[in-house]
C-alpha cells in the first residue's frame, strides 16, 4: 500500500509510441486505451457505413466538378481566338452549290484572309476532317457522296477584338456571297455557363455531404454520451478534466472516420477508373474525359484526411460543449 | 479541514430543500460515520462532499478551499484529492480489475510504470492480487467492493467518502472492509462513511453525523444508538 509520505516516484522509462504506431492506432479500432466502452455501441456499423457512403459521394462529386472544370477549360482554350467560316452547300434561294464551287469559294476566301495581318492561320478543312466532326451525330458509316457537305475554313487570329472581327467579316462577305462567319462565342458561352452551373452544383452537393458527415458524427457522439452518462459522471467524479474525456470521444470518432472515409475514397477511385474505362471504350466524342488527373488524385487523397479531421474536431467540440453542462 | 456553513440543497428550483441549515466541521485525519433514516439526505450530502453537486445556499469549504470560488479546472484538481466508494461500486465492466483500479492514476496522467507498481501493490493489499486480470462481472460482490475501495484510494486521497460500503455485503466481509478503512485513516486520510448499520457504528469508535429532517446533528453516539435500539424494540 502506498503511503502519503512516500515522495519518491520512479522515473518514467515507458517507451513512447512512435509516429507510425500512433498512425496505426488510428486505424486499429479496439477497446484498448478507452475508459469508456465506446466501441461497443450498437450503431457503430451504421455510422461507419454512413460515413463511407458520404466519403464516396464526396470524392465523386468533387471529381465531377474537376471534370467539368477541365471540359470548360478545353472548350475555352480550344476555341480561343478561333473562328470558322462556312460556305453552306445550300444558297438562300434554295439552290445547291456544287463541290467545285464550294472549293473555289473556299480558296478565294482563304486568299483574302491570308492578306489580313490579324489572321495567323487559315486552313480549309478536308472532307475527311468534316466527316470526323459530324461523325458523333450521323455515324462513321455514311458515304460522303450521300449528303452535300459545307466548305469549312478554320481561322486562327493573332488577336481578337470586335473591330478585327468586323473587318474580317466585311472582307469575307465582299469576297463571297455564300460565306457565313461562326465566332462560336454564343453557344460556347451557353455551354460554359452550363458547365459552370453544374460545377457549382457539384461543389454545393459536396458541401452538403461534408455537413451531413459532420452532423452524423455529432449525433453519434451525442448518442454515445447519453448511453455512457454514468461512466462519464464516474470519470468526472475522479477528477477527469473535460479534455481527458473529450479526447476519448475524439479518438473514437477519428478511428471511425479514418476507416470509413478511406474505404469510401478508394471505392470512389475504383468507380472513377471503371467509368473512365467504359467511357473510353464507347469512343463517343460527346462523353467527357473521365480519367483522373493529378488534381483528381489529390482530391481523392485529400477528402479522407479533410473529412477525418472535421469529424475529429466536431466530436471533440461536441463533447466539450456537452461536458460543460455537467457541474 | 471540511466545513459546511448553513448549507442548503435542492435538486431543482421548484423542488423542496433536501438539506437545510447544515453546519459541521471535520478535522483532517478524522473518521466519521454519516447516518440517519432513509430519505434524510445522506446521499445528497455525500454528493456535496464529493463535488458531484453544488449547494443551493450556504458555504462549503473542502480541504481548505472555498468550493464556490473554484473554477472548473480547480474543481477537477480538488476532485482528484477525494476518493469515493459508491454503494453500487460503479466499476467499469469492460475493464479488468487492474484497469479499474488504475483509472484515477491514468486520469492524473501518471507514468505507466508507476501505475503498474502501485496498482499491483494495492490489489495485493485488498487481497485481489490474483484477480487483477479478471473483469468485474466475474467477481463476487465482496471482491467488487474491494476493487472499488482500491480504486478510491489509489491516488492517495485526502478525503475518502464511502456510501453504504457494507450495504450489499455479509457481516464478515463488511467488518473486514471496515478494517481497511481504519488502516487508511491511520495513514492520515479523512474518512466519511454513510451507513445505516448500527452494528458498524457501535463496533467502531468513531463520531457520528446524524442527518434528520435535512439537518445534521452531532449528538453523543451512545445516545443515538440507544435511541435506535429503543425505536427498534
Amino acid at each position: 500500500m502506498q503511503h502519503k509520505n512516500n515522495q519518491t516516484e520512479p522515473q518514467d522509462d515507458t517507451p513512447q509510441p512512435s509516429i507510425l504506431h500512433k498512425v496505426w492506432n488510428v486505424f486499429c479500432v479496439s477497446d484498448k486505451g478507452y475508459d469508456l466502452p465506446l466501441n461497443k455501441s450498437d450503431d457503430l456499423k451504421l455510422l461507419r457505413i454512413l460515413i463511407t457512403l458520404m466519403s464516396l459521394l464526396c470524392v465523386l462529386t468533387l471529381n465531377s466538378s474537376l471534370i467539368l472544370q477541365d471540359i470548360t477549360n478545353r472548350w475555352s482554350s480550344g476555341l480561343e481566338n478561333k473562328i470558322t467560316i462556312e460556305i453552306s452547300p445550300e444558297t438562300k434561294d434554295g439552290h445547291i452549290l456544287s463541290a467545285d464551287t464550294i472549293e473555289k469559294e473556299s480558296s478565294k476566301i482563304k486568299e483574302t484572309l491570308q492578306k489580313n495581318r490579324n489572321v495567323k492561320t487559315a486552313n480549309i478543312l478536308k472532307h475527311t476532317d468534316i466527316q470526323e466532326l459530324i461523325a458523333p451525330w450521323i455515324g462513321n458509316d455514311l458515304s460522303l457522296s450521300d449528303i452535300p457537305l459545307p466548305g469549312l475554313i478554320a481561322v486562327e487570329l493573332s488577336d481578337y477584338s470586335e473591330n478585327i472581327l468586323i473587318n474580317i467579316k466585311r472582307d469575307v462577305l465582299e469576297t463571297s456571297d455564300y460565306a457565313h462567319i461562326e465566332t462560336h462565342s454564343e453557344w460556347l458561352n451557353d455551354l460554359i455557363t452550363l458547365a459552370y452551373t453544374l460545377k457549382t452544383l457539384a461543389l454545393i452537393v459536396s458541401a452538403i455531404i461534408i455537413s451531413l458527415t459532420v452532423t452524423s458524427i455529432i449525433t453519434g457522439m451525442k448518442t454515445r454520451m447519453a448511453i455512457h452518462k454514468k461512466e462519464i459522471e464516474l470519470l468526472h467524479s475522479m477528477g477527469a478534466h473535460d479534455v481527458y474525456i473529450a479526447k476519448q470521444f475524439q479518438r473514437h470518432a477519428t478511428q471511425i472516420a479514418a476507416q470509413a472515409t478511406f474505404v469510401g475514397a478508394i471505392s470512389a477511385f475504383v468507380i472513377l477508373i471503371i467509368m473512365g474505362t467504359v467511357a473510353g471504350q464507347t469512343g463517343s466524342a460527346l462523353l467527357p474525359n473521365f480519367s483522373i488527373g493529378t488534381n483528381g488524385l489529390l482530391t481523392t487523397l485529400c477528402v479522407p484526411f479533410i473529412l477525418t479531421a472535421l469529424c475529429s474536431l466536431s466530436a471533440r467540440g461536441t463533447v466539450l460543449k456537452s461536458l460543460r453542462e455537467i457541474p | 479541514m471540511i466545513k459546511f456553513t448553513d448549507v442548503s440543497f435542492r435538486y431543482n428550483e421548484t423542488a423542496q430543500n433536501v438539506l437545510k441549515g447544515v453546519n459541521f466541521a471535520l478535522n483532517p485525519g478524522s473518521f466519521h460515520f454519516l447516518t440517519g433514516p432513509s430519505g434524510a439526505g445522506k446521499t445528497s450530502l455525500m454528493k456535496l462532499l464529493a463535488l458531484g453537486n453544488f449547494p443551493s445556499g450556504g458555504r462549503i469549504t473542502l480541504l481548505d478551499k472555498d468550493v464556490e470560488t473554484l473554477d472548473r479546472k480547480d474543481l477537477c484538481s480538488l476532485r482528484q484529492k477525494i476518493g469515493v466508494v459508491f454503494q453500487d461500486f460503479r466499476l467499469l465492466n469492460h475493464l479488468s480489475a487492474f484497469d479499474n483500479v488504475a483509472l484515477p492514476m491514468r486520469i492524473q496522467n501518471k507514468p505507466e510504470n508507476q501505475i503498474k507498481e502501485h496498482v499491483n501493490e494495492l490489489l495485493d493489499w485488498v487481497g485481489l492480487g490474483e484477480h487483477k486480470n479478471d473483469f468485474p462481472p466475474t467477481l463476487s460482490g465482496g471482491q467488487q467492493q474491494r476493487i472499488a475501495i482500491a480504486r478510491a484510494v489509489i491516488s492517495q486521497p485526502e478525503l475518502l467518502l464511502a456510501d453504504e460500503p457494507t450495504g450489499n455485503l455479509d457481516d464478515e466481509i463488511g467488518f473486514r472492509l471496515m478494517g481497511l478503512f481504519e488502516q487508511l485513516n491511520k495513514m492520515g486520510t479523512t474518512i466519511v462513511i454513510a451507513t445505516h448499520s448500527t452494528q458498524i457504528i457501535e463496533t467502531f469508535s468513531h463520531p457520528c453525523l446524524i442527518l434528520q429532517g435535512g439537518t445534521v446533528h452531532t449528538p453523543q453516539k451512545t445516545n443515538f444508538i440507544a435511541k435506535k435500539i429503543k425505536n427498534a424494540t
